[in-house]
């Protein structure tokens, strides 16, 4: 486990996107908004380990937890595919999700393919004392 | 919480009487004798660089009004009466941050009144102290008083005021000035409209000009800040009037508390929602600020299962008077499309209406808050289309409903109805259950995570008969997931103005109000909410109140991060800039440190969720001895 203070530093100071990481779209064929069509953000590869810094620079933990899963509503396991989750990400339907239409294709891809990597926290709830004794008080109601 | 505010229906008030501690006052004063006789004594002290004022001087600088000059102890001091009249209230607490505008009720406290009824609870902050006013209340059933200094201290505590308004809570909040100021020290602190300043959010307010006016008004106020729907008053108090002499001790009289009944809804139309209602295939209720009292609790049990309707205790903004494991808790699983919706003491219905006209259904509501129009910030905006409006109390209404509803239901008809029920309880058991497995997503994730950090916390209060006295807003669901909100006072509400900075102190107010009677005051506080008054946690302290504060340690206003990136989305630029001005983490702030600096027991920064459980038992151990603590959770946004 990272110390928690170290996580919450990396994350929250985070000032903007690394230069590096702009220069990688760019070679990566990333480009603007729109360069890529909308019907083929599907095919485009993403890379999870781009991916997880402008999870962080796009503030998607401010509403889905640091690492997607401790947040509402929660990312991990991702549900959608690529293709929808960029199609959503980029015209919410939801009043409470920004809207990430300006935010490249290519990097939209890379986040993408950070939250897939992720491997749930999430041991069964019956093996969790604390949430299998509130199963149990329920089961009594 | 006191059962009932209508026991003080009729209270035996003292009248004549309020002279009778004077003897005690003046021996306390005779008991400083020796002491002053010894200062007397001793050898001169050395010549100060400054000389301290003569009286003159200090009455030209700082505007008294003379009276106390060489008044010397005894008897007749209008502040003496002032105090007893509060005390004829039943008002336990007076929190105040001193102002030399109310020195004369203050030191009548402290040397008339032997300071108990009202005690003094030190604040420091005015907004702390108006805002411990707004959690007592609705802990007690009954209101505390606050005490400002003139222009600067009722600016200062504006915020607790509004919040408290916000939320319906009844407080006495009294401001001191000088009508006449006589400086350029005295002038700011004074004015010649001093309600003025905070009239938009009190109920009601007024500034008495003679000592039997300030007992009427104070009597008068008590009874209006009560009347649904209830409100903070304010009293504006010259300090010249304090610190009269009384001729005539009998001539005054402190005038008999009568309480008014609260307004119920009209018989015709309680009667035509009672058939819309029991009608209904699929209705719906919902609440806002519905149950000052546990029988108002109760009978919401009583409508919900005459009815066999889903009940949605709400966003925020209310008070969850419904028991959370109750089968109809609830808005009746996902395909419930309700066809009745029936709002009770919920201020806002647009939503509602426009979910039931979606359907072809209708709205109904119920809500004092329709007997009172006319301030600069609650009626205008959204105006809901309702079917029938009933301007009354929700829970001075709730009997002859439920009588109404019971009398209109068949033999048949309740078997209806009872089948329906059954299906929304067994949707609501599964959509508990489902809710309560999705606490083990990040369950060992550093920062905390919030399912986590309730999930322990159940762990080691579960035996307690607790009391959460903070608001849900920024622990989301979690704690209605995990803890079986059961009874009325597991739950104290929320700011009522949606304004940050009143759970630390709101909950302080509470523990207050539950200090003594066995339950467990449990606050869950945000870091930035702490923030803005972090002083009371010395004013806990000091006044030994019980309490268990966990900070929510987020490091961050999380909201507003998203906020900004929506609009930035919108905009199109800048969507990895959203941080700057939400988060605070250069420095890190110790909520630990800052507890234990003031003089409170504290556990943490907890980073480590395995580390959390036997930091709550240790600091719940301090709390159930009487003391409170502060855990420091470094957690997740959300």
């Amino acid at each position: 486990m990272r110390t928690a203070l170290a996580r919450i530093r990396g994350v929250l100071k985070r000032t903007a996107i690394p230069a590096a990481l702009t220069g990688a779209l760019v070679l990566s064929g990333g480009g603007p908004a729109g360069a890529i069509p909308q019907d083929a953000a599907g095919n485009v590869t993403g890379n999870a380990e781009r991916g997880r810094p402008m999870f962080e620079s796009y503030k998607c933990y401010a509403c889905h937890g640091y690492e997607g899963e401790t947040g509402s509503p929660r990312l991990v396991p991702m549900t959608l595919t690529q293709e929808a989750f960029i199609a959503y990400v980029r015209s919410p339907r939801t009043l409470g999700m920004p809207n990430y239409s300006s935010v490249p294709v290519q990097t939209l891809a890379d986040i993408y393919a950070y939250i897939e990597s992720i491997t749930p926290d999430a041991p069964p709830a019956e093996s969790i004392p604390l949430l299998n004794s509130v199963l149990e008080e329920l089961e009594e109601d | 919480m006191s059962e009932s505010p209508q026991d003080n229906k009729k209270r035996n008030v003292p009248r004549r009487d309020f002279f009778k501690s004077a003897a005690a006052g003046a021996a306390a004063i005779a008991a400083t004798g020796p002491a002053e006789t010894a200062e007397a004594a001793s050898p001169a002290p050395a010549r100060p660089a400054v000389l301290p004022p003569t009286v003159a001087q200090a009455q030209a600088e700082l505007g008294g009004s003379g009276a106390q000059v060489g008044a010397g102890p005894g008897r007749g001091f209008a502040s003496d009466f002032m105090v007893d009249v509060l005390r004829s209230l039943d008002i336990d607490y007076a929190a105040i941050n001193p102002g030399s505008s109310f020195e004369g009720i203050h030191e009548s406290m402290i040397n008339h009144g032997g300071n108990t009824r009202p005690e003094i609870i030190t604040c420091l902050h005015e907004e702390a102290a108006a805002t411990m006013c707004h959690g007592y209340a609705k802990a007690s059933g009954k209101p505390m008083m606050a005490m400002f200094h003139g222009t600067v201290g009722l600016l200062h505590a504006g915020m607790g005021i509004f919040q408290c308004w916000a939320d319906r809570v009844p407080a006495i909040y009294l401001v001191a000035h000088n009508r006449n100021p006589t400086s350029v020290v005295n002038r700011p602190h004074s004015a010649q409209d001093m309600g003025a300043l905070v009239r938009d959010f009190v109920k009601w307010d007024d500034e008495p000009t003679t000592l039997e006016r300030f007992a009427a008004s104070a009597v008068r106020g008590y009874r209006i800040a009560m009347t649904p729907p209830r409100g903070p008053v304010l009293l504006v108090v010259d300090s010249g009037l304090q610190d009269m002499r009384v001729e005539d001790p009998s001539s005054l009289r402190i005038p008999e508390l009568s309480m008014a009944s609260p307004p119920q809804g009209d018989t015709n139309a309680v009667r035509e929602a009672a058939r819309m209602l029991v009608d209904a295939e699929r209705p719906l209720i919902r609440l806002g600020k519905l149950a000052w009292t546990s029988e108002g609790w109760d009978r919401m049990i009583e409508l919900a299962e005459a009815l066999q309707a889903p009940v949605d205790v709400g966003g925020y903004g209310g008070w969850a008077d419904f028991p959370s494991r109750h089968p109809l808790y609830g808005s009746g699983g996902p395909d419930y499309a309700p066809d009745v919706i029936l709002g009770l003491e919920l201020n806002d219905m647009t939503g509602d209406v426009r979910r039931a006209r979606a359907n072809g259904g209708r709205t109904i509501g119920v809500c004092a808050e329709y007997l009172f129009q006319g301030s600069n910030i609650h009626d205008f905006g959204n105006y809901a289309e309702l079917d029938l409006t009933i301007a009354a109390d929700g829970e001075a209404t709730l009997p002859s409903l439920i009588e109404e509803v019971r009398r209109l239901t068949t033999p048949e008809r309740r078997r209806e109805l009872e089948e329906r029920g059954a299906g929304i309880g067994r949707a609501h058991a599964a959509a508990r259950t489902a809710a309560v497995r999705e606490g083990r997503f990040g369950w060992n994730k550093s920062p905390v995570s919030v399912p986590r950090m309730v999930a322990e916390l159940r762990e080691q209060v579960r035996n307690d008969d607790w009391a959460m006295v903070s608001g849900y807003q920024f622990t989301g669901p979690w704690q209605r997931r995990f803890l079986n909100f059961d009874r009325r006072h597991r739950y104290n509400g929320d700011s009522g103005g949606f304004g940050i900075g009143y759970d630390s102190p709101a909950s302080v107010g509470a523990a207050l109000a539950n200090k003594g009677t066995g339950r467990l005051s449990i606050g869950i506080v945000g870091d930035g909410d702490l923030n803005f008054s972090p002083g009371v946690l010395w004013t806990a302290a000091h006044h030994r109140i019980p309490l268990l504060l966990v900070v929510h340690n987020n490091r961050g206003y999380h909201a507003e991060v998203m906020i900004v990136e929506r609009v930035a989305g919108r905009r199109g630029r800048g969507l990895d800039q959203s941080h700057i001005g939400n988060v605070f983490v250069d420095p890190e702030i110790s909520y630990a440190k800052m507890a234990e600096g003031y003089g409170m027991y504290s556990e943490g920064p907890i980073e480590n969720p395995d580390d959390l459980g036997p930091a709550f038992a240790r600091a719940l151990e301090r709390v159930r001895a009487g003391e409170p603590a502060l855990v420091d959770v470094v957690s997740q946004p959300r």
